[in-house]
């Protein structure tokens, strides 16, 4: 029954299944179709109970904190053995339509729930906030963001729509480390998540032989054949036990070996071009590409790969000693975009970045040496590392609006904004970067930045400061607060922000500086 | 004349490393030059990048507003050492103009028409090949240094903060601070001059932030071409250099402490620093041998815009030959830098070194300033002002020397 010596292949599969038609347990999908049989069944976990992790809270604790210790979600067993949280799903589904399903994922006394729920492609996740605290989901899929939300308020929804198969795994940056969820997205509608007595039930499956799924973030995955009859019901039964779990690893970053199938699945927000755009695409890229591999690759060997890599993969030969591991450009994920959290960089987003090196840090800034050409062939070179680029077009930029007068008005209702939106949780009262989350080892976190130092890497001024809040820092723990308030609030922000920038003094500039070894001192 | 020429040939050798760059950044050697103990060939970071975006005056201002669209045209192109995947040349050259000043020159009141003169004070080409991602093959050609010649194997090719490797052929034992100017009393005065390479083989090992150079070597160096010379056996008859470093690049402050150690068993023939304690007549006495050992001690430091930089040489020779008496000797050399902005380094300089080293047999301070400049990548300017107080009656001797310097 247990699929460890097919793990391999079965991952490979494991999101890539043909497309299936509308039903689904848990969200009310149409039963019983006439011709169409139903898959029920239980999932157990045999053997002796594992003990369950516990967390100290030490952040927010008046909201979260009424038990000082918090339980992990990660192993749910009933005292007969029944395993909630387990996803099951048709790993051979057959093609039939997708219909959109409206899920949702909500925040209650610092918790997800659900903790584990299974999706179909497409359809629009309804995020809430029932904190009055800031909560900050920060979903990955592959290590890579999908999207990165700054849920600040507190009974206000944001929906964002699952683009992609895959596993996505969910947390909150804002200092909340033990906040963990699942969503398994599939291209298929026959699935399920395990409730609280093990059950599940998967309706209107097609009759015929599927191989059935069992997946568990923390003992991993099996597999059973279910043969499936018009107008009859399956029964299935599924067991975890603690010899089942693969060898070398548990259930989550088991499942890591079949990501490698849908790493190049587009961002949320990507468009999936048509036929006739991709023919002329190609047309365009055939022309372009011979310049690209000789140029840019000539270039990237010279300038780029003592950091970044041969490979694009960030381990080049000075990436030991970079304070920063160099960028994984294999990934597709960019910090400094003007598209949507969690979508591709646009090219332009690139040369800029290449243009003008990341402050403060071993990146430098190309212009001074480099010509436009050169680092266009760059940038777009640097694209062909990440099967994502291969695949899809980033998305057009974010419609973002002008800057509006930097007035002390302007300040004085970002300065409000700040605390509302609750940036101080992660950038602090002072904005030194010392917020609380700050203080808490964040899992997926790069720290936050200082900002009263002025050393933002992402540029200077206001400007840089609004499209960071915007698009969200993708691989940071810096959300995108679009949509939580208008984008002139956001400029208020902005400016306030760029306010708290403290002028240099002559001690800082004498012995603080790190004059000639990052750069754009 | 000869004299006064032989003092120019003396400054006018070739320089290889920069070390302030090392201070100011706590690298490693090995981070911009395909020698591990530094110098010579810069690899692909050293050179392209680097040299072209951190080092330079106009490589720390981007040609774009912050906010604007990409770019105006770049001002050094494609143009790269990297000639392919796997072959890379570089080079050095530096012109000196020394500023003689008849009255505080090393010769006063000498011939007053040799006041002032250009000199060539290196030419080195250098050649580097990446036979496999293990194995580093180098070759530099230098018009005075004669060439330098080794392998470099890596066990892992990979980047990882630790590693080992072995490098074989003829090069520059590791020891002390290499400072760029190898006049300095912590490295000509003690017998490291600039034409110091041996022929032997060197291991060096990267332990995260630790470093140890170990190298045997003929024991020769300097004194002959392809120094092969030496084989009366008589004792182990072989050099042995070590340098151990510790790299502490905190936050705030970034530190680097070492030190070094150098014992020949095949020295068997006069050395300039010698006189001191050979006289002309009992020169032979030299051919008994000595056991000839160097130590050193060194810290670097940066805070800010501020790198400092100390090194502090031993010096003791044992001669074999009862006629001869023991030689204890010490010299140091410190460094403090200041860089007002990205392409200005002003650099302040003071040696002592003690009477035993002097072959009249005068203690010395020499205090030293230094502005250098570089305008554009792969070019510096530097003007440097020593002013030397010996106990020597005669008067203080001034060095006012320009270097250009173009490199790759």
């Amino acid at each position: 029954m247990r699929s460890s010596s097919l793990k391999t292949a079965i991952s490979l599969v494991f999101f890539t299944a043909p497309i299936g038609p509308a039903a689904r347990a848990s969200d009310g999908g149409p039963r019983g179709e006439a011709g169409t049989g139903t898959i029920r069944g239980q999932v157990s976990y045999e053997g002796e109970r594992p003990p369950v992790e516990t967390f100290r809270i030490d952040v927010d604790a008046s909201v979260c904190g009424a038990r000082q210790r918090i339980s992990s979600e990660e192993i749910v067993v009933s005292p007969r053995g029944d395993l909630a949280n387990v996803a099951v799903f048709l790993a051979d589904a057959p093609a039939t339509s997708r219909p959109k399903q409206h899920p949702s994922l909500g925040q209650r006394n610092c918790v997800f729930f659900p903790h584990v729920q299974t999706v179909t492609v497409g359809s629009e996740l309804a995020i809430g906030n029932g904190d009055p605290i800031i909560h900050n989901v920060h979903a990955t899929s592959d290590d890579r963001t999908v999207f990165n939300l700054a849920m600040p308020l507190k009974d206000v929804d944001v929906k964002r729509e699952l683009g992609e198969t895959g596993l996505i795994t969910l947390r909150c940056d804002s200092g909340h480390t033990w906040m963990k969820a699942f969503i398994v997205v599939l291209d298929h509608p026959f699935h399920a998540t395990t409730d609280a007595s093990g059950a599940f039930e998967i309706p209107n499956v097609p009759p015929g032989t599927y191989a059935l799924r069992a997946w568990h973030e923390r003992f991993g995955m099996l597999e059973q054949s279910v043969a499936v009859k018009a107008d009859a019901e399956a029964k299935v039964s599924l067991a975890f036990s603690k010899a089942s779990l693969p060898e070398g690893a548990e259930g989550e970053s088991a499942l890591a070996l079949s990501r490698t199938s849908v790493a190049a699945n587009a961002g949320p927000a990507a468009t999936a071009p048509s036929a006739d755009v991709i023919a002329l695409r190609e047309a365009i890229r055939l022309s372009r590409r011979a310049e690209i591999r000789q140029r840019g690759r000539a270039l990237y060997a010279r300038h780029c790969a003592a950091c970044h890599g041969d490979n694009g993969d960030g381990r080049g030969e000075q990436a030991p000693f970079c304070d920063r591991k160099p960028r994984d450009f294999t990934r597709g994920e960019f910090e400094f975009r003007t598209t949507s959290s969690g979508s591709l960089a646009r090219i332009d987003d690139l040369a800029r970045t290449i243009s003008l090196g990341l402050r403060g840090t071993d990146m430098p800034a190309w212009s001074p040496t480099l010509g436009r050409d050169e680092i266009q062939l760059l940038a777009e070179f640097v694209t062909t590392f990440s099967p994502r680029y291969a695949k899809l077009d980033p998305p057009p930029p974010l419609n973002l609006v002008p800057e509006t007068p930097a007035d002390p008005a302007s300040k004085a209702r970002g300065k409000e904004l700040y605390r509302k939106l609750q940036c101080a949780q992660c950038h602090g009262r002072t904005a030194r970067g010392d917020g609380i989350s700050n203080t808490v080892a964040a899992a997926t976190a790069a720290r936050a930045t200082d900002i009263a130092s002025g050393r933002f890497k992402g540029g200077v001024g206001a400007p840089a400061i609004f499209r960071a809040i915007a698009t969200g820092l993708s691989g940071t723990s810096m959300p995108s607060f679009l949509g939580l308030a208008t984008q002139q609030d956001l400029w208020d922000v902005a400016h306030y922000v760029d306010s708290l920038k403290q002028p240099k003094g002559v001690l800082e500039y004498l012995f603080r500086d790190s004059a000639g070894r990052k750069s754009v001192p | 004349m000869a004299v006064i020429a032989a003092a120019f040939v003396s400054i006018a050798r070739p320089s290889f490393a920069i070390p302030r760059f090392a201070a100011r950044n706590s690298m490693e050697c090995i981070q911009c030059h395909y020698d591990p103990t530094g110098g010579g060939v810069r690899n692909r970071y050293g050179a392209d990048v680097y040299a072209r975006t951190l080092l330079s005056i106009q490589g720390s201002e981007p040609t774009i507003s912050p906010e604007g669209s990409v770019g105006e045209d770049g001002w050094a192109p494609e143009f790269s050492g990297m000639l392919t995947d796997w072959l890379t040349l570089g080079a050095d050259v530096r012109l000196g103009y020394l500023l003689a000043i008849p009255e505080h020159g090393p010769m006063p009141n000498t011939d007053p028409s040799i006041t002032s003169t250009l000199f060539l004070m290196q030419a080195d080409l250098y050649h580097a090949a990446t036979i496999n991602p293990h194995v580093n093959l180098v070759l530099d050609v230098g018009v005075y240094t004669g060439f330098e010649a080794w392998l470099l194997i890596k066990a892992i090719s990979a980047p990882t903060p630790y590693n080992l490797m072995i490098k074989a052929g003829r090069f520059k034992p590791a020891f002390g601070v290499r400072e760029s100017n190898h006049t300095i009393f912590t490295r000509e005065t003690v017998g490291f001059g600039p034409m110091d390479q041996d022929t032997g083989v060197e291991l060096t090992a990267y332990l995260w932030n630790l470093t140890l150079n170990t190298a045997i070597v003929n024991g020769t160096l300097g004194t002959s071409f392809f120094d092969t010379f030496g084989t009366e056996r008589r004792t182990f008859e072989k050099a042995v250099a070590s340098r151990l470093s510790l790299r502490l690049p905190f936050e705030t402050v970034r530190l680097q402490f070492g030190g070094s150690l150098y014992w020949n068993n095949n020295v068997d023939r006069q050395n300039p620093i010698f006189n001191p304690v050979v006289p002309m007549s009992a020169m032979t006495e030299v051919a008994l041998g000595l056991d000839e050992l160097r130590a050193d001690g060194f810290a670097m430091a940066n805070l800010g815009r501020f790198s400092y930089i100390a090194d502090i040489v031993f010096v003791r020779d044992d001669f074999h030959s009862s006629m001869l008496s023991r030689l204890r000797a010490y010299s140091s050399y410190q460094e403090l830098s200041f860089l007002p902005f990205q392409g200005l380094d002003l650099v302040a300089t003071f040696e002592t070194m003690n009477a035993n080293l002097d072959a009249k047999g005068f203690a010395a301070v020499r205090a030293g300033f230094v502005v250098e400049l570089f305008p554009f990548a792969y070019s510096a300017l530097r003007l440097m002002i020593r002013e030397l107080f010996a106990s020597d009656p005669n008067p203080n001797v001034t060095d006012v020397v320009l270097f250009l310097h173009a490199f790759l």
